[in-house]
């Protein structure tokens, strides 16, 4: 019975949309993480005096600072939108799988 | 293999702290003076050590099944299980880490904090819902769930021994610097903390944070 259950989930047209759609979410914002992420160490490794440059000239707060507090915001914005997706779009494609399967 | 666990803990663990003196010990040089002894700190201290053992003692009654312990049996929120991960993160990162790097290194040290709230998401994004959907609770379980138990465990407690090591610089440091500035119940906790944490992420062979995070994207179910 078990093997028919998975038969009929992976033959549903809408578990291939699923997987597709939640990997291209996933990977997509995976990878905006990580160009910001590593943009931003390779900065600090290559060039610091580009992140040492005060925001206000002869100012004593450098751009770094919020910079690295922007990508702090960014990564909640970003974990937000998964959350948001996942609970508007792929969990309601999810539970018309599992009504279609039964 | 885990006859020689303990030992190996022990060694470890000896060897990081006496290195750890051993660094402390250049760093302070000329005239020392003794600091009276901090009796509110030390209370404090303790005072906090009895709360989270009674804690844990209450908590752990309760505790019957594995869902009970990861989950809490599936019966808190996304909310609150959200809360629970940000205090553990809270106290160790913000409080012992960045604390001890921005205090040695200045704001640069800001660059820590950055790389845990860039690493995170990763995890909720690429193995959260796997965990999730398979209704296990650590990485180990879900990588054992189609390959061979045994070597896949050990390849993952050797992952994960590796990732403890580096995650113990910021706390090590953070040790370093409060020997350095003579806090001895600052030592203390922060000893206690990183091998508490040692402990921990070894005897689980990966982290269960991970399985919290299905709690973070407010989907706590339990197992299915």
């Amino acid at each position: 019975v078990e093997q028919d259950i998975d038969e009929k989930t992976l033959r549903n047209p809408k578990f291939a949309e699923l997987t597709v759609k939640r990997s291209r979410l996933s990977w997509a914002l995976t990878v905006m993480l990580l160009i910001i992420y590593y943009g931003f160490i390779l900065t600090i490794a290559f060039a610091p005096s580009v992140l040492a440059t005060p925001i206000v000239p002869g100012g004593v707060i450098a751009i770094g600072l919020p910079i690295g507090i922007l990508i702090i915001i960014v990564a909640f914005a970003l974990t937000g939108i998964y959350v948001w997706q996942a609970n508007s779009r792929f969990d309601v494609l999810n539970q018309q799988i599992i009504e279609e399967t039964q | 293999m885990t006859r020689w666990a303990f030992p190996l803990g022990v060694l470890g663990t000896w060897i990081f702290l006496t290195g750890n003196t051993a660094l402390a010990a250049e760093g302070v040089s000329g005239a020392v003076q003794r600091q009276p002894l901090n009796v509110s700190a030390i209370v404090m201290f303790l005072m906090f050590v009895a709360g989270t053992l009674g804690i844990t003692f209450w908590a752990a009654r309760r505790t019957k099944s594995a869902a009970d312990y990861y989950a809490a049996g599936g019966g808190i929120t996304g909310f609150q299980n959200g809360l629970a991960i940000a205090g553990d993160f809270m106290s160790a990162a913000s409080f012992l880490g960045i604390v001890g790097l921005i205090y040695s290194a200045g704001f640069d040290g800001l660059i820590y904090s950055v790389g845990v709230l860039a690493g995170w998401p990763i995890i909720l994004f690429l193995i959260a819902e796997r965990v999730r959907n398979l209704g296990r609770y650590t990485f180990a379980d879900v990588v054992s769930f189609r390959l061979q138990q045994t070597p896949i465990r050990i390849f993952a407690a050797c992952g994960s021994l590796t990732v403890v090591a580096f995650y113990l610089i910021p706390f090590r440091k953070c040790c370093f610097i409060s020997i350095l500035s003579f806090r001895p119940t600052f030592v203390l906790m922060a000893c206690c903390w990183s091998s508490s944490r040692l402990r921990h992420n070894t005897t689980m062979g990966s982290r269960p944070d991970v399985g919290a995070w299905r709690g973070f994207a407010n989907r706590v179910e339990g197992p299915r």
